[in-house]
């Protein structure tokens, strides 16, 4: 009786077990399925991703080669510096102590918590920044907490310094870390990684490859704290060669210092070898700013500062020559024989050609003149004719047989071609018929020609040696076949110069220096020194009568270039002064200043130099019974 | 004496008790394991510790039958409700919730023991039930009787824990004699509540099911631990890196590694093969006591097992497939693994009551 009513009592009960059974079953099933998928099906990719939950890259930037001038003297260099770090996984740890960070390293409050977020984006295996650069008192403090600080990272991090400040600032560029855009187009090679400081403009962008060294990279294994196990793999730091420049900085110091607080470009050059002695442009910028992050205020306004501080004018801008261009149609004349030097023009103060009146600069003329007085004085009205009887296209093959309207191909980057001009040239650009008045302009370099400063230092170097043309470079030839750049030859015009030709031209810059010329103040005591003065307009003259009239402060472009000694030139340069009035008083003692270091270091010195070897062999028996 | 005893010694399911103590037994080793490379404390030798303490407690268990057992229900239903109310204002908050009661040298999880009050009393209310089909105010005191402990283990909040009283009652109520239509109701009665608990739910929890349905959107922070216990287990393979050997977890990268996720430690140094056996030995526990609440000598018996079966494998369940990725993220233990002398107590307690019924299906 009992017992039927307790089965009675069971029957739901125990019919419905079977479900229960059924579920648990496939409850079973399940979990069964779940194991073999992740540890049969997806074994391999698993094991990969263990594999690298334990390795992590450690990497340590590597110091830039060095910057050095000729002889050795650093223009860019490394400071040691330390970054304050801390890895994503230990961010949590780090948490607790931000109060203690912020007091001892002396943030404001709340700066921690917001570099932090700021850095969120950053791709997660670089570590998160806390300070740049600290201090000696940053890393100090650091150390002496490092019970309660055990997750920062106190990480060397060579930060490019240029201990000259602005001097040589476009010629050698600055660093910054790789921009995106940077990465993407692959100008930095394969190798470039994000967070790479790279070398941007000037020197640092052109030989990056052998500044930038090769960071070290660690390969660690590491436990779930980020605490380093075991070394794996290390690629030992590699810091950047050392690149050595044609660069002299006691003539780059000296063209700076003289060249004031005006606008403009001043280059030297070895005419022989074509080495660059000194390369400027003014305004300019302090690179060092750039080491560190520069602030997007401070950037702008290098940018938009009608100024323009980051154009390198020495090689990036043209200007019109003025009666510097005045050389060239010397040369032009003599070599196509419609000039000889007994040749005689009179000046009046102006001449009247194609129907119009083309003035000299000197109102009351210059009377009778021949090239060498032409040349020394400067006479508008001998070079218009000149430039008549030339005609605008042999004047455009002669410029450009010197090297005048292409690129010189020195080796530094955006480079300006200049612009010779010719009735082929306006009809491409303009679409217009050249009208013959253009081409009296062009005789006395108005109008449209317009060249730049390191075109000019080259032709002038060229023209004082004879007509041989070397390509400019701011590496040294042996330094640039490292660097799989090998210079070109220098280039040579055919038909050459006329060595009378350069005779007469270069006899007449000499006295442009050292006669009763307008280029006085070019001159260096026992140097020969030859060279020219130029003045461009930058407005027409009726734009200039009305700023006179509105009592507007107003000059000229002014420009000096030249060579020295007059025979086998050593040195020679262009300096450009923007409105600078008259280069004889603007241009041409920047040109002096740089001639004057140069004379003092090689020419001064030499026979003193043949002394001392002397005293050398007589000091040496003299050591010996020491 | 002993005479009276040994037929009850007979009938004990020895095969059983050994399988778990198997399974314990690899626990230690795993939980050794895991702990290798901390030193501040033993794991593996408390764990051992909770096992002889869990074997007492079965022993216990098992001596008393089961019917005087539940005439105490009353009083330990009790106890269980005031111990979860006293967890809610001393215990102190860890994580955001509290859970645990300091006392002395242990902390005592209530939500444990709630499992065991729960499965006790709603084994002695059900089986007093006379009639074929519940009563619909049967149902409701049945749920009521839950839903006191399960509202209050919500509160501290752990809605793991909270869950697991859930499937005892499902259980106890569909055997216990719910009509097919109210079966019926019930699933969709749960339903509403799952998507109403939703937006009850606090937004780390919303967070876990999130990164429970997409790991990797989140590898650092809340799908961490999904990820890395796949990573374990996955890296395992076929025969596992053996003990001690298992990279993922010597090196820490593993959470809660001798605790909830241990069964990923059990992967990735045992295998496939490891983990295999073990769900094997589980699967053998629960069909052997599904084999007993079928011979059970009365309802009240049936109903013990089926109870006690139902939070075992909800625990199995949520937390392998938590492990492999198929359940998202809670706080549940892997009974007899995980690492806790709460859970080891209430597991071993658990298994008594179905031995206990096991030895007393006959009457002698």
């Amino acid at each position: 009786m009992q017992l039927r009513d307790f089965y009675k009592d069971k029957e739901t009960t125990q019919a419905r077990i079977p479900i229960l059974q059924v579920l648990i079953v496939l409850g079973f099933l399940l979990l069964l399925a779940g194991l073999w998928r992740v540890q049969i099906l997806r074994h391999n990719y698993f094991s990969a991703l263990a594999e690298q939950n334990q390795i992590r890259s450690i990497r340590w930037v590597a110091p830039r080669g060095k910057i050095l001038d000729r002889y050795g003297r650093p223009l860019a260099n490394s400071r040691r510096s330390y970054t304050l770090s801390v890895t994503r996984k230990d961010l949590s740890e780090l948490e607790s102590s931000l109060d203690l960070l912020t007091e001892g390293l002396q943030f404001e409050p709340g700066f921690l918590k917001s570099q932090i977020e700021k850095q969120r984006r950053r791709p997660r295996y670089l570590p998160l920044v806390l300070k740049e650069d600290a201090g000696i008192g940053d890393i100090s403090f650091i150390e002496a907490h490092r019970q309660e600080l055990p997750a920062i990272q106190v990480v060397p991090h060579p930060i490019r310094n240029y201990p000259e400040d602005e001097v040589a600032a476009h010629l050698l560029g600055y660093v910054t870390e790789i921009s995106e855009n940077q990465l993407e187009s692959g100008i930095f090679g394969d190798t470039a990684k994000p967070g790479d400081i790279v070398g941007q403009k000037g020197v640092e962008r052109v030989y990056d490859h052998i500044l930038r060294g090769v960071d070290v990279k660690k390969t660690v294994r590491v436990d779930s704290r980020g605490r380093e196990i075991e070394t794996i793999e290390m690629v030992p730091p590699h810091a950047g060669d050392n690149l050595r420049l044609t660069i002299d900085i006691d003539i780059q110091r000296a063209a700076e210092k003289a060249f004031g607080d005006k606008a403009g470009a001043a280059v030297a050059v070895d005419p022989k070898s074509g080495e660059v002695l000194c390369l400027l442009s003014r305004p300019a910028f302090d690179p060092n700013s750039f080491a560190t992050r520069i602030s997007r205020q401070k950037w702008d306004q290098l940018l938009l500062d009608p100024q323009k501080p980051m154009q390198n004018r020495a090689i990036q801008s043209r200007f019109p020559p003025g009666s510097v261009f005045k050389i060239f149609l010397a040369v032009a004349g003599l070599q196509e024989g419609v000039l000889t030097p007994t040749h005689t023009e009179y000046c009046t103060g102006g001449t009247r050609i194609y129907g119009r009146r083309f003035a000299c600069w000197k109102k009351e003329g210059h009377g009778e003149v021949n090239l060498h007085r032409a040349i020394v004085s400067s006479c508008n009205v001998f070079f218009y004719r000149l430039g008549r009887k030339l005609g605008i296209d042999k004047i455009a093959v002669h410029a450009k047989a010197m090297g005048l309207g292409y690129k010189t191909g020195i080796d530094l980057l955006g480079e300006d071609p200049g612009i010779i001009p010719s009735p082929e040239w306006k009809r491409r650009i303009y679409n217009a018929n050249w009208y013959p008045g253009e081409t009296i302009s062009v005789a006395i370099g108005q109008g449209a020609v317009s060249l730049t400063p390191i075109q000019l230092a080259r032709a002038l170097g060229g023209l004082g040696l004879g007509g041989v043309y070397s390509v400019p470079h701011v590496v040294p030839s042996e330094e640039r076949n490292r660097a799989g750049k090998r210079l070109p030859a220098a280039f040579k015009p055919d038909p050459p110069l006329e060595p009378r030709t350069v005779r007469l031209v270069s006899q007449g810059l000499w006295g442009v220096v050292n006669e009763y010329g307008t280029g006085r103040r070019a001159a260096v005591k026992g140097f020969d020194v030859c060279g020219k003065t130029g003045t461009a307009q930058v407005i027409s003259r009726e734009g200039r009568v009305r700023l006179k009239s509105e009592g507007e402060p107003f000059q000229d472009n002014a420009w000096f270039v030249g060579f020295a000694p007059r025979d086998l030139p050593e040195i020679a340069a262009a300096v450009f002064v923007e409105e600078g009035g008259s280069g004889g008083a603007s241009a041409a003692p920047v040109l002096q200043a740089m001639f004057q270091v140069y004379f003092d270091k090689h020419k001064k010195k030499q026979p003193q130099d043949g002394a001392g070897s002397e005293q050398i062999t007589f000091s040496l028996p003299s050591e010996s019974v020491n | 004496m002993p005479k009276q005893i040994l037929p009850y010694l007979k009938q004990c399911d020895w095969v059983m008790l050994s399988l778990a103590l198997a399974i314990a037994a690899v626990g230690v080793a795993e939980i050794y394991s895991a702990t290798q490379y901390e030193l501040s404390e033993s794991f593996y030798v408390k764990q051992i510790y909770y096992i002889i303490l869990g074997l007492v407690a079965l022993a216990l268990v098992v001596s008393l039958d089961y019917r005087l057992l539940s005439q105490q229900v009353p009083y330990i239903y009790l106890v269980a409700v005031l111990s979860l109310l006293l967890v809610l204002f001393v215990a102190p908050a860890i994580h955001g919730t509290r859970g645990w009661i300091p006392l002395g040298a242990f902390k005592i999880q209530p939500a444990e023991f709630a499992k065991v009050a729960i499965v006790l009393t709603l084994a002695r209310f059900l089986s007093e039930n006379r009639t074929h089909f519940l009563t619909s105010s049967e149902i409701i005191k049945a749920c009521l009787l839950a839903g006191l402990p399960l509202g209050l283990i919500l509160l501290q909040p752990d809605l793991g824990s909270a869950i697991t009283l859930a499937p005892p009652l499902a259980v106890g109520l569909v055997l216990g004699g719910l009509r097919r239509r109210w079966i019926l109701a019930g699933v969709v009665v749960a339903t509403l509540i799952t998507a109403a608990g939703w937006y009850s739910l606090k937004p780390y929890q919303k967070e876990r099911v999130y990164t429970f349905l997409e790991p990797e959107r989140d590898p650092r922070g809340h799908g961490y631990q999904a990820i890395q216990s796949q990573i374990a287990m996955g890296s395992g393979g076929l025969l596992g890196k053996g003990v001690t050997r298992g990279s993922q977890t010597a090196l820490g990268y593993l959470p809660e590694r001798h605790t909830d996720f241990i069964f990923s430690v059990v992967g990735e140094e045992l295998g496939f093969v490891g983990s295999f056996i073990i769900l094997a030995f589980y699967f053998v526990i629960i069909m052997r006591s599904i084999r007993i609440a079928q011979t059970a000598r009365d309802k009240l018996g049936v109903f013990l097992v089926l109870g006690a079966v139902s939070v075992l494998f909800f625990h199995i369940l949520v937390n392998v497939g938590m492990v492999v990725g198929l359940a998202p993220i809670t706080g549940i233990p892997l009974p007899l693994l995980s690492y806790g002398g709460s859970s080891m107590l209430t597991t071993f307690i658990l298994l008594g009551l179905i031995i206990n019924v096991g030895m007393r299906r006959y009457v002698y």
